[in-house]
């Protein structure tokens, strides 16, 4: 688990005009909410922010008004062309409670099966815990160097250390397949006439109707 | 070719391409994908002709999704018709496309390879585009 400081700041206003002033100005809106009392709006450093994203830490200490707020990130939103942070929303923790979050599931190694021609498909990328804080794992390391062609690993395959997994186990996380060849492919390529499609509000229905 | 089953109606207004992507702006099926820099109409020849150049580049192996669809009817009239007489013919299928818009994934390949296909890809479309990789 990696943990970090971010210094934040009370957030005056609200609505897109606040929002985008904020941004403007190298900052980044975002919200607490959870164990404390009234959700708190603050912003954060943008750069600072993307360097911790970067990191991949996962339990962060805010920084506001002298006081120190442990936080997991619950939601991040991103500008759809330019993927820079727009607004994150920061979850409180308690020390000693379970929190629900999704951790990321990493893959070591080359299986035996994509080693003779098998494709590696990734089904699942990350899962749902139930943690204590202080347990919160970076992400949940699986070695997929014995799958053979056909194989697969489910979520009770998962190594669940200090933690207790949501997610049904009997899910698929990876599978080693048959690559589909290249003369399927050809097969598709065929050249199809540009038929029209069925036309729900057509004429003859207009007519039975009336 | 990508073309609707059934339809509601035959013809469609051109309509307008504001603003950015609010859907389907990040990668959820594969590992890498192509992102729309900028916004326009991508034909379902075009869609298919980039198929074509991603599974042929990584030939065995690899995962490909597409992740528009070509729902919009585009109208011509004949040649050398007189101005007048009703709205043309549906002749072709569109996808209407706005910046930041994943519009193909691909996975079971390593980065070199889903790169090079992704530019030969691009080649194919009439738009910016940009190579993008998973965060998670």
């Amino acid at each position: 688990m990696s943990e970090s400081l971010l210094m934040a700041e009370a957030r005056e206003g609200k609505g897109k005009s606040v929002a985008r002033r904020i941004r403007r100005a190298g900052r980044v809106p975002a919200v607490i909410y959870g164990e404390v009392k009234q959700p708190l709006n603050i912003a954060v450093d943008a750069h600072d922010l993307e360097m911790k994203l970067r990191e991949k830490v996962s339990l962060f200490n805010i920084s506001l008004d002298g006081k120190e707020h442990p936080v997991i990130i619950r939601e991040i939103q991103f500008h759809p062309v330019k993927s820079n942070v727009l607004h994150v929303d920061f979850l409180q923790v308690k020390k000693g409670h379970k929190i629900t979050m999704t951790v990321p599931i990493k893959l070591v190694g080359k299986s035996e099966g994509v080693k003779a021609g098998g494709v590696l498909e990734e089904l699942k990328r990350e899962v749902t815990i139930e943690v204590l804080p202080k347990d919160i794992p970076d992400s949940i390391v699986v070695d997929i160097s014995g799958l053979q062609m056909g194989d697969g690993v489910q979520v009770k395959d998962l190594l669940a250390e200090n933690f207790e997994i949501q997610d049904d186990l009997e899910d698929l996380v990876c599978r080693v397949e048959m690559p589909r060849t290249i003369e399927e492919e050809e097969e598709e390529e065929e050249e199809e006439e540009m038929a029209e499609p069925e036309v729900i509000t057509s004429k003859e229905k207009e007519e039975s109707e009336s | 070719m990508l073309m609707p089953k059934r339809v509601k109606y035959r013809k469609k207004q051109r309509g307008k391409m504001k603003g950015n992507a609010q859907k389907g702006h990040y990668i959820a099926f594969g590992k890498y994908g192509l992102k729309a820099l900028e916004g326009g109409w991508i034909t379902s020849r075009q869609i298919e002709a980039t198929r074509v150049a991603i599974t042929r580049h990584v030939k065995r192996g690899g995962k490909v999704w597409i992740r528009i669809f070509p729902d919009k009817p585009v109208t011509n009239k004949p040649a050398e018709t007189r101005m007048g007489k009703g709205k043309g013919s549906p002749e072709y299928w569109v996808a209407v496309v706005k910046p930041g818009r994943i519009l193909f994934e691909l996975e079971g390949v390593d980065f070199d390879l889903a790169k090079e296909a992704m530019r030969l890809a691009s080649h194919k479309l009439p738009i910016k585009t940009k190579f993008v990789v998973s965060e998670s």
